[in-house]
């Protein structure tokens, strides 16, 4: 990728013994939002932490904006970390400022910087208030201003949504989109799956350190088998017989649910027929395509492998 | 060089701002003053329990007849010998003393100048009235809104014994319900007081061939009999003077003649008055352990802040703008700023204080820090100030970065700096000669290096010294920075656990890898 804003290869990070990133490679295309998901413990913030420069790879190497991470690239980058923390003692507004200083803005454009991110966040009013006098939605957004506001080119977001309450996280979907579409290029690390599936261009899955899978939504889809999910009062065993199924879920005890997985380039319409011509009576037919949900329990639950589309 | 300013100066306004600095900023003048106030009160009680004591009441039975004059006269000079100490101490501060010396030379000779040490100064003083003569004299030239004088009551009063207890076969053992207390006499202002001693001077004590008997229930307090020793061990002499031959007045001349000594300083050009000499000898040593404090007190500052940034998270948040060297650094700086401005504000208070509680001492103590921010003399003390507080803070700071709470970075920070305080006090040991041998083989010492320095730069020391021990101080901060520089980054960003002791110590120096 030509316009690649970020570029790891074959990154490594090792704690003593334990091995947080297992030779990952990715690439964050420029203006897109890219999703870094994965369970606990998969290597997210380790990664992040190197493509930042806080940590250095033990062994890969790292291109942000075409340099390695470090002083020369970290005006151009904004970070929130996954453990929020402010100076509880500074005032919001002043908080805005040092950061985007530090970050190399002249405070003149800093100042004018903080009360539009104020303002656009509807924070306004507290801009002279005392961190700890904010609530923890208040000091989250201001916590995404710190990380804005001297207007990177690439945003980096580790767990964004975490802790705060649903409107909240609307706010944060939007600021999000806001900042994708003016062309910054966004790389976040959640294990939301929700807000991934809505937000971002592209993902890649980490699992125990290495990566999993990388590709679009549609990718993902395409990348686990696909489910029909029937509900029925007789027996629907005999679909394991038929052309263009993988395999059949029988209900669990009290329940109706039967789960048919199809083979690869089957379309769901051979369930739906073999039951119309056995005449089962169906109370429900799903031949939903898969979430991002559903592929991540399928990547994460076990299959260390890796699924590349 | 912008980000790590920027860092220092949020640091530096944080921690100036903060309840613990300014308390810290504000103790050390208070404690300044009482430092500086309790001598004078301490002074002030010892001239007051010296003037106003209790009195003892005693009584003589004098056998020979001829010794209750001289006791009499004894006790008369003694009163007046205070009367001229008190009066002479209320003058320096409540007469104007030019006014005096033209309109009254005999008065001011001795309220100005008098000696109460001085047999014909005490005698003059008795001839002017003692006490409250002198000081009816002296209210003329009294300054306006002047104290009023609280002349010295006498501490030793010589009392009759009752006619009956006179008059018994033992009159000691008579008086004995009276020493122990059990009874009191009549005192000769009429009220009741306890004897404290009676003197008995048998038929042939003058001839020495007898001792006189001091009677005291109280053996332990001996001011009373001193001064019955020397009252008539002075009789004694006047009358051995004059059975050699001697006139009345030529043994009272005898006896009075004293040695005098007048104290020469040989070294004139530094024209030193003996009150800078005083001071010159403990002023450095004022100034080093206020230098020392503020390494100390700025070093744990520091990890104060490192632990809070830590434990708030916003350490992660700080290492994505700026490397953790930059970070180090303006943490270092920031904590060096603070202990410029503690230093400055100490020095003030210190010297305000003198100025304020001792008037006379102002010009001295300005002389003092004249002479020691003279020449390039402040230059070093501030180049081996900041030296001495980087590589105390730089520790400090590392042990910051691997704990979790404030309490764990003192776990780690209390045993090393108790272990190595006696190494920080050697300059104590070498205050009074801070260019001897001891002195400059500590100047060369890495980590005691710049705290000997510190001490040393008031004292002008040779410049190779200044040199070596520069390049000592400066090589073994490089050497710690780095180390402190690897703990640093390889644990800012472990916010769960804070290693022990004994596992930072092998950290720090290597021995362990830092994950």
């Amino acid at each position: 990728m030509g316009d690649a804003v970020l570029q790891l290869d074959g990154v490594t990070k090792r704690y003593g013994d334990f091995l947080a990133v297992d030779r990952v490679s990715l690439t964050a295309p420029r203006g897109k939002i890219l999703g870094l998901l994965g369970p606990n413990g998969a290597g997210k913030t380790s990664t992040l932490r190197m493509i930042l420069g806080i940590t250095p790879p033990d062994s890969g190497t790292i291109a942000v904006f075409g340099k390695l991470p470090g002083r020369a690239v970290q005006r151009r980058v904004g970070y929130l970390p996954e453990e929020r923390g402010l100076y509880k003692r500074m005032r919001t507004r002043d908080t805005i400022v040092y950061f985007a200083m530090l970050k190399g803005m002249g405070r003149g454009r800093a100042r004018q910087r903080a009360d539009a991110l104020l303002t656009e966040l509807g924070l306004a009013d507290v801009g002279d208030r005392r961190i700890e006098a904010l609530s923890k939605g208040m000091a989250q957004k201001v916590q995404l201003m710190t990380a804005i506001a001297h207007e990177p080119e690439l945003l980096i977001l580790d767990e964004p949504f975490s802790g705060l309450d649903p409107i909240n996280q609307n706010e944060l979907e939007a600021a999000i989109r806001r900042l994708a579409k003016g062309g910054t290029t966004i790389l976040f690390s959640t294990h939301t799956m929700s807000h991934a599936e809505r937000l971002c261009d592209r993902f890649v899955i980490l699992v125990k350190g290495h990566k999993a899978f990388d590709g679009t939504l549609d990718d993902a889809r395409a990348a686990i088998p696909r489910t029909v999910k029937l509900e029925a009062d007789g027996d629907l065993s005999f679909l394991g017989a038929i052309k263009g199924v993988a395999g059949v879920t029988p209900p669990a005890e009290g329940s109706h649910h039967w789960e048919v997985t199809l083979a690869r380039g089957a379309e769901p319409q051979v369930v739906l027929a073999a039951c119309f011509e056995r005449g089962v009576k169906l109370t429900r037919f799903d031949s939903s395509p898969p979430t991002l949900h559903e592929v991540f329990v399928s990547l994460a639950g076990g299959n260390d492998e890796g699924t590349e589309p | 060089m912008r980000a790590m300013l920027l860092i220092a100066w949020r640091g530096f306004v944080q921690q100036a701002t903060s309840r613990a600095f300014l308390i810290g900023l504000l103790l050390m003048p208070l404690y300044m003053l009482i430092g500086g106030y309790a001598p004078q009160v301490s002074q002030l009680s010892s001239q007051q329990s010296a003037f106003q004591s209790v009195r003892r009441h005693f009584a003589v039975i004098d056998k020979t007849g001829t010794f209750i004059p001289p006791i009499d006269a004894a006790l008369a000079r003694d009163d007046a010998k205070r009367g001229l100490k008190a009066l002479v101490d209320y003058a320096e501060k409540n007469v104007d003393k030019e006014k005096l010396s033209a309109a009254n030379a005999p008065l001011a000779a001795l309220v100005i100048d008098g000696d109460p040490d001085s047999p014909r100064d005490v005698a003059a003083f008795q001839v002017m009235g003692g006490s409250s003569g002198a000081f009816a004299a002296l209210q003329p030239y009294l300054r306006p809104g002047a104290d009023v004088f609280d002349a010295p009551r006498a501490r030793f009063v010589r009392v009759e014994l009752p006619v009956e207890l006179a008059a018994a076969p033992d009159p000691v053992a008579a008086a004995r319900p009276y020493l122990v207390g059990d009874l009191s006499m009549q005192g000769p202002s009429g009220g009741l007081v306890k004897l404290w001693a009676i003197l008995v001077l048998p038929a042939d004590f003058a001839s020495g061939k007898a001792a006189a008997t001091y009677v005291a229930d109280d053996v332990v307090r001996t001011g009373l009999r001193d001064f019955l020793k020397e009252a008539l061990s002075e009789e004694l002499k006047k009358r051995r003077a004059q059975s050699l031959g001697l006139s009345e007045d030529a043994s009272i001349d005898a006896m009075s003649a004293s040695a005098a000594i007048t104290t020469v300083d040989p070294d004139e050009e530094t024209k030193m008055t003996a009150p800078f000499q005083q001071f010159a000898m403990v002023g450095p040593m004022l100034v080093y352990l206020m230098l020392f404090l503020a390494v100390f007190m700025t070093a744990n500052m520091v990890v104060t802040s490192m632990v809070e940034e830590k434990s708030n998270r916003v350490a992660e948040l700080l290492l994505s703008c700026v490397r953790a060297e930059t970070l180090m650094a303006g943490k270092l700086v920031a904590g060096l700023f603070l202990a410029f401005l503690l230093v400055a504000v100490w020095m003030i208070s210190a010297s305000a204080s003198a100025a304020w509680l001792y008037p006379s001492s102002t010009s001295v103590v300005a002389d003092f820090f004249a002479s020691i921010t003279s020449g390039t003399q402040p230059i070093m003390m501030l180049v081996f100030f900041s030296l001495a507080y980087l590589t105390v803070a730089s520790f400090y700071l590392a042990a910051g970065s691997a704990a979790t709470s404030v309490s764990d970075a003192q776990a780690i920070v209390a045993p090393a700096t108790l272990l190595t305080l006696p190494v920080f006090l050697v300059p104590v040991a070498i205050a009074f000669d801070p260019n001897g041998f001891l002195a400059r083989v500590a100047s060369f010492v890495p980590i005691v290096s710049p705290f000997v320095m510190m001490l040393r730069s008031m004292s002008a020391p040779p410049p190779v010294d200044v040199l070596i021990a520069f390049g000592v101080s400066f090589v073994t901060l490089i050497f710690m920075i780095r180390l402190v520089g690897r703990v640093f980054r390889a644990n800012l960003l472990k916010p769960d656990s804070t290693p022990s002791f004994i596992a930072f110590i092998r950290d720090f120096f290597g021995r362990r890898r830092a994950a």
